[in-house]
């Protein structure tokens, strides 16, 4: 009876929502408000245009030597930024070594995210003492310095791209995995997955279907910077000669062979792979900024 | 009556957001003269805490507002910054609505009372501490030199608007107001907190703007109504005009909303019958809680026991931490007892293994209190219906989908909210959505943990009446928990009291809130006041 006389407010109300935008939409719109996070965007696709598609447009050989043409400065004919010491092409080699530089980062990056994120899902839903094990080990992993492992796992095994991926993934994964346990923690005591719960779910389903898809702003927004992380990590370990080995190329080693030519002059050598490294480092960790702004409701809109 | 101390005339305020300007009050006139309560009422959305906030210069720097409020002569809104500052506090002082968060965690009692006197009043730091002693025995608390020294934390909700009042009242100002002053506080401390403000009207003579959602708190405590929908002025008058022959439509929903303690219909409670088993037994149900390192246990449920018989609402009433909403977490074992049984339909869930569980909650429904976590966010409202079809792996995709839409229809939302997002729903909306969910596998047995608390009087009596409905159509049993007495009286057949974790009184609706036996349900019902401003005087008086 009183159903018949009160349809106003909520019936007024639904009004109002049916203009409301759905939550992709509002993000695409705040993320694309954020003007660092565009020129962010906008850097990573250049940068992945320039790496994978440049060797189209400006075809060299990056395999065979040619000691004949080491050296050369910018600005010689065929070779606008000059040649290495071994006479590769060094714009060439800046696009091949890119390649192998954002492919391991952005594989490693996404390898830890996706580990940690599971790790930490798991802890923070389980809680008691398989939170308690599981996070130990993440602190003691804290406690030894990546690079250290990373030098260890380098002197073991030969460095080769996908090798890279999986050392660098497995020792930087513990960050987002305390970021993960957290969210995980908050979220397990929400109604919602308590009534998941009550009608039968195992702690799995909450995992996969709650949990995790209701962090995953946080966790894509952590991707980025990961991926960044994995990017300078390349560059570290190649930059100690641990990296892939020639003819292949990635930045960081770039960085490094040019280094010991630094004092004959040759600065073609070092600006431009170290250049590329900040630009990439700098864009994804925009885009993550924007993506922070996007996915964070309680951001008030001004 | 004198002149008006504190006057609003076509005020006007807008808020900026990204989607434009959203006018939140739309030119509202009204006044109050000393030693008179108006009250400000309307639902969430209406304007009303806007319209507070504006007399003290509070709004965000994102709002815009026009007219003017005068007091005493000045318009606040034109007055500087700095002029405003000597007037807030002195002559116009706000109580909030959350007594913890409005008080400084870090700092004293006595030193927070003093600070407006030693702001506002040429007085030594003794002079303001013998001061700030004198208003917390006028506010009615006790050993007033012994809390001038203590924490926010040592003193209990009630009493700590207590402080907040005689915070506002230290440098006597023409105008209090107060923006939903009890809406934190249990019925008990609500009555004394009433009680106080009224005194202060009485005695010192205070112009309050009462800013509220309560109806019962506006019967008891207004001398006039300011009836607030959308930003406008639906009605203004005298409380028992307003009450006896309300004259807008708005206004008339508004008060047929609000359930009524003690004018319930009556109820047919079925007769028992002896092979069914109950559907829930609870047999001295004990939690105790780990304290905090050497603070020991804390008991938060002693030896509970009560029943209910198939087909029967069973009302939890108790207030805050009375335990009931412990209770219900274990009926569906969300919380594991210490020591007792909770027999659902005969089985023992005490000491289950999680397969023969999972089972046995299949035969249960839970519906929970706060709308904005009921549901998940990421999944569509068919989704979130659907997921308990999905987990007890009933039928095919197709007769899921039939479900699904039976189910919304049930609760009566339309198609189209099938494909809609949580968040573009309201809350009446969403609760329904859980209702909707809770009944998926037909339960016999549901569990209301205060479902209509977040809402508003009219969207609350449209949940409850629906509930109501389902619950007869399906004849499920029910445990619905709730701090409402009014609502209970509406919805129950049996009653249980709890409080400090003990079961205080319990029996059929009729004995329990029109007979009791107990001290502490009687005063629990005198409490709780009544949306009629002469009944409840009557009331008030008798108590």
């Amino acid at each position: 009876m009183k159903e018949e006389a009160l349809p106003e407010p909520d019936a007024l109300s639904e009004q109002d929502t049916a203009r409301a935008e759905g939550p992709g939409r509002r993000r695409l719109r705040l993320f694309l408000r954020n003007r660092l996070a565009k020129t962010g965007l906008g850097m990573l696709v250049v940068l992945v245009a320039f790496c994978f598609l440049g060797p189209l447009l400006h075809r060299t050989d990056q395999v065979h030597t040619a000691l004949a043409d080491a050296h050369l400065p910018p600005g010689s004919p065929g070779h606008p930024l000059g040649t290495d010491d071994v006479g590769f092409d060094l714009l060439g080699r800046l696009m091949s070594g890119g390649q192998t530089s954002l492919t391991i980062g952005l594989a490693a990056g996404l390898l830890a995210t996706v580990i940690g994120t599971l790790w930490g899902a798991v802890a923070g839903y389980a809680g008691g003492w398989v939170d308690a094990v599981l996070m130990r080990i993440v602190d003691a992993g804290i406690a030894i310095p990546a690079l250290f492992l990373l030098l260890v796992a380098g002197t073991m095994v030969t460095p080769s791209t996908g090798m890279l991926i999986v050392v660098i993934g497995c020792v930087s994964w513990l960050v987002p995995a305390r970021l993960m346990r957290a969210e995980s923690l908050a979220l397990r005591s929400r109604s919602y997955v308590e009534a998941m719960r009550l009608s039968g779910g195992t702690g799995l389903r909450a995992i996969g279907k709650h949990i995790v898809p209701n962090a995953i702003g946080t966790v894509i927004v952590n991707a980025t910077f990961q991926v960044a992380d994995a990017v300078l990590l390349v560059a570290y370990v190649s930059f100690l000669g641990l990296g892939v080995p020639p003819p292949a190329a990635d930045w960081g080693g770039m960085l490094s062979q040019g280094l010991s030519y630094t004092y004959d002059g040759y600065w073609w050598l070092v600006f431009p792979p170290g250049i590329l490294i900040i630009a990439t480092v700098c864009a994804f960790n925009f885009v993550g900024d924007g993506l922070r702004d996007a996915f964070d409701v309680r951001l008030k809109e001004r | 009556m004198g002149e008006r101390v504190l006057e609003f005339t076509g005020l006007e305020i807008g808020f900026a957001t990204a989607q434009g300007v959203t006018e939140a009050v739309k030119g509202i006139s009204f006044g109050v003269r000393p030693g008179e309560v108006v009250a400000v009422v309307g639902e969430s959305g209406s304007g009303k805490s806007a319209t507070s906030l504006s007399a003290l210069g509070l709004l965000p720097s994102t709002a815009t507002v026009d007219g003017s409020v005068v007091l005493a002569g000045d318009d606040l809104l034109k007055l500087s910054e700095k002029d405003l500052r000597a007037r807030r506090g002195d002559d116009i002082a706000m109580v909030f609505q959350e007594p913890m968060t409005a008080l400084n965690p870090l700092r004293t009692i006595g030193w927070q009372v003093a600070e407006a006197l030693l702001l506002h009043r040429e007085l030594s730091t003794a002079d303001a501490r013998a001061r700030a002693e004198e208003l917390l025995a006028l506010v009615g608390i006790d050993e007033p030199g012994r809390r001038l020294d203590q924490y926010p934390h040592e003193l209990s909700g009630g009493l700590r608007q207590r402080v907040m009042i005689a915070m506002a009242l230290s440098c006597e100002p023409k105008v209090l107001i107060a923006d939903e002053p009890t809406t934190a506080l249990d019925v008990t401390v609500q009555a004394e907190i009433l009680d106080l403000l009224r005194r202060m009207r009485d005695e010192l003579g205070t112009a309050i703007v009462l800013i509220t959602h309560s109806m019962g708190v506006v019967a008891d405590l207004a001398d006039r109504v300011v009836v607030l929908y959308r930003g406008e002025i639906v009605e203004e008058g005298d409380v028992r005009r307003v009450f006896a022959e309300p004259s807008h439509d708005y206004t008339r929903r508004l008060l047929a909303a609000v359930p009524h303690l003690g004018r319930a219909p009556a109820r047919v409670v079925e007769a028992k019958r002896a092979d069914e088993p109950p559907a829930l037994v609870v047999r001295d149900l004990v939690v105790d809680f780990a304290g905090r390192r050497g603070a020991g246990k804390f008991r938060a449920v002693d030896e509970v026991s009560f029943e209910i018989a198939p087909r029967e609402v069973l009302g939890l009433v108790g207030e805050s931490g009375s335990g009931k909403t412990t209770v219900g977490r274990c009926a569906v074992r969300l919380q594991k007892p210490s020591s007792g049984r909770i027999e659902v339909f005969g089985t023992d869930v005490a000491g289950l293994p999680p397969r023969r569980l999972r089972e046995v909650r299949k035969r249960i429904g839970m519906v929970f209190q706060d709308p904005a976590s009921s549901l998940d966010p990421r999944m569509t409202v068919g989704e979130c219906v659907a997921e308990p079809l999905v987990l007890g792996k009933s039928g095919s995709r197709a007769a899921r989908e039939a479900r699904v839409a039976e189910l919304l229809d049930s609760v009566r939302l339309e198609k189209a909210h099938r494909d809609r997002y949580p968040h573009e729903l309201s809350g009446g909306q969403r609760q329904r959505v859980s209702l909707a969910r809770a009944l998926a596998m037909d339960p016999a047995l549901l569990v209301a943990d205060e479902p209509t608390s977040a809402l508003d009087v009219s969207v609350q009596a449209a949940v409850l009446d629906l509930l109501g409905q389902l619950q007869r159509e399906l004849g499920f049993a029910c445990l619905f928990i709730s701090h409402d007495l009014a609502v209970i009286d509406q919805l129950a057949d049996r009653v249980v009291v709890m409080r400090k974790g003990k079961v205080v009184e319990q029996g059929t609706r009729d004995e329990v809130l029109r007979t009791p036996k107990e001290d502490y349900t009687r005063r629990l019902l005198a409490s709780a006041p009544v949306p009629d401003p002469v009944e409840q005087r009557a009331r008030r008086e008798s108590r």
